[in-house]
């Protein structure tokens, strides 16, 4: 499974930390550097899950950066860590890639992934065998629930920190993604 | 609908090195310097005075237009055909969003007028209402009749007098009745679910709930003082902690009554589910065809070529060219002699996705043996050479289309019957009948106190999906789990704060004086960030064009 690490478990002492970087960050734009170092590369996984592109998914976490440094003056701290802040600009920057085919849209998966996918989706892993069903069925699921898929499963993310980068709580969360789950299973039956 | 997808499966994942090797924050603090400013008519200072402005100037024409306002009060913008996309001004985003976060799209059946209700009725339902069905019974002796859904109602002889003279009647009868069965139908008939008990106000969940009037010549009749009617209400709740009230309809609350009695096992309802029946997911359904095009040599193509036997004998021979957004396309594909072949049109008809497989494809595991390409491909002809392809998509383009008709048809005379039953009693459910006396006609429920799993009060701020304030007269929740609804209404606090069980699928629902809905989904309930101090819901309206309640509950269930 993909080891991202992850920057979502962070004690309030570190969101206040950035905080303070970030209101520096905003006078002088140099003073963003620590934040920069410190997200990019999960950015860049965030971006190159979605993508099957290397180079142009390096591309579009620059760009995501300087999309952050240009409106950090709109940012307002909402209680979560700055960086789904940094995931939505990712997501819609990935989103502008595919639409300009940039990029394709990409779901990676690895086998551990798939194998917790299959026991908590309650799939039989014979019904599985194919790319076909997995391809149809994830294609056919709104965006929004891939992204809960693929975070859990392929990028091994806390409900938490699902939940914050979607800006939903951690039920909430938990509620969507067995709800997505249940549509899969059905989707996979028929088309075995 | 479909989307492109390409699936990886165990990419070689990228080292922290090469990662940390990409890094170059000098360049993304370049860039950040030269992005180029928003120009003053873009400003946040500029669309802020701007709104300041429209909102006084709005004031000002709402003053002084008076009656006016109030004639056009009914009056909805046109709607158009198509879509259309509403994007609230810039500066009513959350500062979080970005230029390139997605729009919300409106379509017809959800654009929103801007409207403020200056009064508020009392919520009487949604039209078209839960129709009652009617029963002819001859008073002169003990009747029965057994509703649709099994309910049985038991009568005994000369149970009924006219309520003006207080006159026993004698021979035939209409019995009016019908069911409440689920948050639906006691949504659409506007009953409400509150029930005052010593000075505290509760919320109530039913197990099943009635309505029966009798009438003779069209004179409202009532239950003679003794002839008591019995009740056996088919229902899948067998829980016998339940109680029966009474709708008292002038005061608009529940009246405690007594118990019920519970008996199960009578009856075995075995039905195939109705929904999935699209005709896409059937896998009896003929095919949807795509529409060929003309071929075009920048493009790939192949000639699909089966034997007679193939299910896809009738595109043998045709030319198929690959589609330009094709992800997993492999010219090795062309070497390869496949030992099958299956396709699928996509969602859209825009192609088929072919899945070409050689020595059974995957045993267990991906790609341990044989292989498998999809392919997606629409069918093409040559210029001037259209005829025999053109011919094969349009038969079955009409054999489609003739299967979709029949389909729809059966799905609308089925659903009176068969869709309700397997509502209420699934597959294979045993049928438990919830048994009490009555002796009035009106409203009777069987009901018990509900309490929330779990609870969040949340602040609402209720808009168009505009980011307008809407300003309406109740606001209804419904839990799908269970039959109940919760009401919010301005005369008795309003609906700003709730209190609400933040796991639960819960469904928001308002009407327009017009009667159409208002309504923020279950789906994007759960989308919702509970944890702000206000919680924004964006919500949607549908035009009340249904035809009965039947297709209204539809919709609503689909929430």
């Amino acid at each position: 499974m993909t080891q991202s690490s992850s920057p979502f478990h962070v004690s309030v002492e570190t969101i206040e930390q950035e905080l303070v970087v970030i209101e520096a960050a905003r006078k002088d734009p140099e003073k963003f550097r620590p934040l920069y170092e410190k997200y990019h590369e999960p950015i860049f996984r965030y971006v190159y899950q979605r993508s099957d592109d290397k180079e142009a998914a390096f591309d579009i976490t620059q760009q995501v950066f300087v999309k952050a440094l240009t409106h950090l003056h709109k940012y307002t701290f909402k209680g979560v860590p700055f960086s789904s802040w940094l995931y939505r600009i990712a997501k819609s920057e990935v989103f502008q890639a595919i639409a300009d085919n940039k990029v394709n849209r990409t779901l990676n998966i690895d086998t551990p992934g798939l194998k917790e996918f299959m026991q908590e989706s309650g799939t039989d892993e014979s019904l599985l065998q194919k790319e076909k069903s997995l391809s149809i069925c994830m294609g056919e699921l709104p965006e929004a629930d891939l992204q809960v898929v693929e975070m859990r499963f392929f990028e091994s993310r806390a409900f938490k920190e699902i939940g914050e980068v979607l800006e939903i709580t951690e039920n909430n969360a938990k509620v969507k993604l067995y709800r997505i789950l249940d549509r899969l299973k059905k989707c996979i039956l028929l088309n075995v | 609908m479909s989307r492109k997808l390409k699936i990886n499966i165990d990419r070689a994942r990228v080292s922290s090195e090469e990662i940390m090797s990409k890094r170059n924050f000098e360049s993304v603090l370049a860039q950040a310097k030269s992005a180029p400013q928003k120009p003053f008519y873009r400003s946040n200072r500029f669309l802020f005075s701007a709104l300041i402005i429209a909102l006084l100037a709005a004031a000002l024409l709402w003053t002084f237009s008076g009656t006016k306002e109030e004639e056009q009060a009914h009056t909805y913008p046109e709607v158009k055909e198509g879509t259309m996309t509403v994007k609230p001004d810039t500066e009513i985003l959350p500062q979080s969003e970005t230029e390139h976060v997605q729009q919300e799209i409106v379509t017809k059946d959800s654009i929103q007028p801007v409207k403020k209700n200056k009064t508020h009725a009392a919520f009487a339902g949604i039209k078209p209402g839960i129709p009652f069905t009617i029963y002819k019974i001859n008073t002169s002796d003990t009747s029965s009749f057994t509703h649709k859904n099994g309910s049985v109602i038991e009568i005994p002889a000369m149970a009924f007098r006219t309520k003006k003279g207080k006159k026993a009647v004698s021979g035939n009868v209409e019995i009016h009745y019908r069911e409440f069965r689920d948050a639906y139908d006691i949504l659409i008939a506007g009953i409400t679910m509150k029930y005052d008990s010593a000075g505290s106000t509760h919320q109530l969940r039913s197990a099943g709930m009635m309505e029966m009037r009798g009438y003779q010549n069209g004179e409202e009749l009532e239950i003679i003082p003794g002839k008591a009617i019995r009740v056996k209400l088919a229902t899948t709740i067998a829980d016998p902690d339940y109680n029966v009230y009474k709708l008292n309809e002038t005061t608009n609350r529940w009246k405690y009554v007594g118990r019920d009695s519970v008996s199960g096992g009578v009856n075995t309802f075995a039905r195939e589910p109705f929904f999935n029946r699209d005709g896409t997911d059937d896998p009896g359904a003929p095919i949807k065809p795509v529409l060929p095009k003309q071929k075009n040599t920048q493009k790939k193509n192949f000639k699909l070529l089966v034997e007679p036997s193939s299910p896809w004998a009738m595109y043998n021979g045709m030319y198929f060219e690959i589609d330009e957004h094709q992800y997993t396309f492999n010219s090795s594909f062309y070497n390869i002699a496949w030992d099958k072949v299956n396709l699928k049109p996509s969602e859209d008809s825009t192609h088929y996705l072919f899945l070409f497989e050689k020595n059974g494809v995957f045993k267990k595991g991906f790609g341990e043996k044989g292989m498998s390409l999809t392919v997606e491909a629409y069918p093409v002809f040559d210029k001037g050479d259209s005829s025999t392809v053109m011919s094969l998509y349009r038969k079955q383009l009409k054999v489609r289309e003739e299967y979709d008709k029949k389909i729809k048809e059966e799905q609308r005379n089925a659903l009176n019957d068969q869709f309700r039953s397997y509502q209420l009693h699934g597959a294979n459910t045993e049928l438990i009948y919830r048994m009490f006396s009555i002796e009035g006609f009106g409203i009777w429920n069987c009901d018990k106190i509900y309490r929330l799993a779990q609870k969040q009060t949340i602040n609402l701020s209720i808009t168009d999906l505009t980011g307008v304030k809407l300003s309406i007269g109740s606001l209804h929740i419904i839990n799908k789990n269970i039959r109940s609804v919760y009401y919010y209404d301005v005369e008795h606090g309003g609906y700003s704060s709730i209190t609400i069980d933040p796991t639960a699928p819960n469904v928001f629902f308002a009407v327009t004086e017009n009667g159409d809905i208002i309504y923020l989904s279950s789906r994007d309930f759960a989308a919702l960030n509970l944890g702000q101090p206000t919680v924004q819901i964006r919500m949607k309206i549908r035009k009340n064009d249904f035809k009965d309640a039947d297709a209204l509950r539809v919709f609503l269930m689909e929430l």
